[in-house]
């Protein structure tokens, strides 16, 4: 076929260009370490990415939540733990002042000491958190939890939930009225610390006769010591619970990842070696560009 | 007739025929110059009694050597190369905005339901709820200006309608006056081939803005059309193009309008740039904005009406998160200022740690039902990410889809114009022989003045 020589010469430039231009993508696909350069690179892909990246984002901030539990619940348990050994004490000296070899005066001692133990247990019940929240008064937690007088409950039974994986919700706070209000022997249903503090008085007044302040007193406090057991043990529940969401959350968290990588990351190898190639053809273009330029009749007249 | 008429004509042709060469290769880099040919025939024989004896050679006619065919396939490629360039160039840009991290509605809403369940975490936190408000204004800031972006595109199109119109009626107007020109020199004899060119080279031109269709007449002049047969030139007089302006859109947007009636044709406008930007604006602008404000909306809506449920760090009752009044892309913004205002407790036991209502908000994340996209029944609804993953694809297939066929029209132009060419375009190797053929043919003819010079010679010194 006849050919002209402009053709000759447009076809050759639109070759280097071509070239060029699919260089310049390689290249800056190489220097970006994406294969994809915009969602139109390839819109499927593109478009799972979104969803992976939003599942991602989201199970980090799971892992985050975690924390946040996790955190909330060790401080829980360290207080319980800490009220669990008070309340023990308390029972030890308790039973100690039952004991009737005791005097008046040995008794008011034992009395004493039992009161300044039960403040210690009422400041646990009304611990506030590095927020300044009361860890034990449910959803009024900028109240505090007992009052330090009548021993009344002021919070409600509002429990905090955190999202800690795509269908859990953990419980990160325990309502004071369920660890610290009991129902004792006569069915009164009380704060510990009164029956404590009532205990206490009987004590100091070396009048031990009567329920609930005898030996009944005892058996109360196992009960109170059932319950603080029982939330003590809901909080390591818990927390193993998140542990093992946690290992959920960044196994999911790896394939995610893994997932994404295979979708929006540069294959290096391939990369570079179709950056050799188009680099390469680039050269040819241009010498066979050379080359045919200088071919002309014109030389030989 | 005598030896010396026949060698001087056989000269005249040889000529002719080196200038028509000389032109044909000091033209080679002239844009939309056909290669021409001496067309040489014999002159009328003699009859001289018994047998006609030859008289030389002339010149009958210097032709284009043109296709006419192949000229109209140029021009109808043409238009559709620069139709899917000139629509993804656009396409590109859209493309790019919503793929970007910074702009992109994905990132936002991530962050933004971030902050909402750290505000989940820690309810009496201000600090968690001041980065929620910010989040939350982030997230309207995002949709506002992917909005804007689109918007400019918008101008840009508008821009692009009414320099082409402007170029176009400057293009018909130059087509007019060499029709006139064509006309005026075809009565006379000889096809005016330089004129033909300019004309086949505006059309061309034309062919990039808008595609036309092409009616040659006999007289010489072409008549061109546009749309559904609005005659932009026929014969010598031309009709203008103008911009009208749609305000039935916001903001308003440039229409072609066709003549002094400023009849409204943008919807029949194909091809082309111009055919390009129009499409850009049907099928990806409205489109995407459309999306975007369904996605706005549905997040303005559902977010109020669950914020309105819970109760705020002081118990009140909560109000809107969002301005219910703005409920486009452009118009979307947090009308919650106080960060105490966010209503992270729910209705039962009322109280700063309470955390439910903030939970509930979170939960809107990943709510399948929370953009509906048609009522149905059933009724089709989508999460707020999948909303926006679906104006992504949309965007990104159809550019994807534009790159193809842009890359399978520059393909089929560069053929036909090969073809083209191949027929029209000089060959400098060929005019070389050609020019070695005639300067041959010179040399020959002169030979044949010599000798009959010769033979004059011959009968004088006999005398």
């Amino acid at each position: 076929m006849r050919i002209s020589t402009n053709y000759i010469q447009q076809q050759s430039v639109e070759a280097m260009l071509r070239q060029q231009t699919e260089l310049a993508k390689t290249q800056q696909q190489v220097s970006t370490g994406e294969r994809l350069l915009a969602p139109s690179d390839d819109p499927v892909a593109a478009v799972r990415i979104l969803g992976i990246e939003r599942d991602l984002n989201l199970t980090q901030q799971y892992q985050g939540n975690a924390d946040v539990a996790e955190n909330k619940l060790s401080v829980t348990d360290g207080v319980l733990t800490s009220a669990v050994d008070i309340m023990q004490r308390i029972r030890e000296l308790a039973v100690q002042g039952l004991n009737d070899t005791n005097d008046a005066n040995a008794r008011a001692g034992i009395a004493e000491e039992i009161s300044q133990l039960n403040q210690s247990l009422l400041s646990l019940a009304n611990t506030t958190d590095a927020n300044g929240e009361y860890l034990f008064s449910g959803y009024q937690s900028n109240t505090q939890a007992f009052d330090p007088t009548t021993y009344a409950y002021n919070g409600d039974d509002g429990q905090r939930n955190v999202r800690v994986g795509g269908g859990f919700l953990v419980e990160v706070s325990e309502p004071g009225d369920q660890i610290f209000v009991s129902i004792n022997l006569d069915g009164n249903t009380q704060a510990i610390f009164q029956t404590i503090d009532d205990f206490a008085t009987a004590l100091n007044n070396n009048d031990l006769s009567t329920a609930p302040n005898n030996g009944d007193f005892l058996t109360n406090m196992d009960t109170a010591l059932g319950q603080v057991f029982g939330a003590r043990t809901n909080v390591g529940t818990r927390m193993n619970a998140i542990d093992q969401q946690r290992a959920v959350n960044e196994a999911s968290i790896a394939s995610l990842e893994t997932n994404r990588s295979q979708l929006a990351d540069l294959d290096y190898a391939e990369a570079i070696t179709r950056l050799n190639q188009q680099s390469v053809g680039l050269q040819a273009a241009q010498q066979a560009y050379v080359k045919v330029q200088g071919l002309s009749l014109f030389n030989y007249i | 007739m005598s030896i010396l008429n026949i060698g001087t004509s056989a000269l005249t042709a040889a000529q002719t025929a080196l200038s028509t060469t000389s032109n044909n290769i000091s033209n080679i880099n002239t844009e939309g110059y056909t290669r021409q040919r001496a067309e040489q025939v014999t002159r009328p024989a003699n009859y001289e009694g018994n047998f006609y004896l030859g008289s030389g050679v002339t010149v009958n006619s210097v032709e284009r050597i043109y296709d006419s065919f192949l000229a109209t396939q140029v021009r109808s490629y043409t238009s559709q190369e620069a139709q899917q360039d000139s629509f993804l160039s656009y396409s590109r840009q859209v493309d790019n905005l919503l793929g970007s991290s910074e702009l992109g509605i994905n990132g936002g809403l991530d962050a933004f339901f971030g902050a909402v369940q750290e505000v989940a975490n820690d309810p009496t936190s201000i600090s968690a709820r001041k980065v929620m408000l910010t989040e939350g204004e982030l997230l309207a800031s995002r949709f506002n200006t992917l909005d804007s972006q689109l918007t400019q595109l918008t101008s840009d199109v508008d821009n692009d309608i009414a320099v082409g119109v402007d170029d176009i009626n400057n293009i018909t107007r130059g087509i007019a006056e060499l029709n006139q020109a064509i006309l005026e020199a075809e009565g006379a004899k000889g096809s005016p081939n330089d004129l033909l060119d300019k004309r086949d080279q505006l059309i061309n031109k034309l062919s990039e803005y808008v595609s036309v269709t092409t009616v040659p007449q006999s007289n010489g002049t072409v008549n061109i059309f546009v749309g559904n047969g609005q005659g932009l030139v026929v014969g010598t007089t031309q009709v203008d193009l103008n911009t009208i302006s749609d305000s039935s859109f916001d903001p308003p947007r440039l229409n072609i309008g066709f003549g002094s009636t400023q009849t409204d044709i943008t919807n029949q406008i194909t091809g082309g740039s111009l055919g390009g930007a129009l499409q850009f604006r049907n099928n990806i602008i409205d489109n995407t904005r459309a999306e975007l404000d369904l996605l706005a909306e549905s997040i303005v809506t559902a977010f109020n009406t669950a914020h309105s449920n819970g109760f705020d760090l002081d118990g009140n009752a909560g109000s809107n998160f969002f301005d219910p009044t703005g409920t486009t892309a452009a118009d979307i913004n947090v009308v919650l200022t106080d960060p105490r205002q966010i209503a992270a407790s729910s209705g039962t036991n009322i109280g700063t740690g309470n955390n439910e209502n903030a939970l509930a908000l979170a939960d809107l994340q990943t709510d399948n039902t929370l953009v509906q996209v048609s009522a149905g029944p059933p009724p089709v609804t989508r999460s707020l990410a999948d909303q926006y993953g679906v104006i992504v694809s949309d965007v990104a297939t159809r550019t994807r889809q534009a790159e193809v066929s842009q890359e399978t029209q520059q393909a089929l132009l560069q053929q036909t114009k090969q073809r083209f060419d191949s027929v029209s375009g000089v060959n400098l190797d060929e005019e070389a022989a050609d020019l070695i053929k005639y300067q041959q043919a010179y040399q020959a003819a002169s030979q044949i003045i010599v000798v009959s010079n010769t033979i004059f010679d011959t009968l004088i010194n006999a005398v």
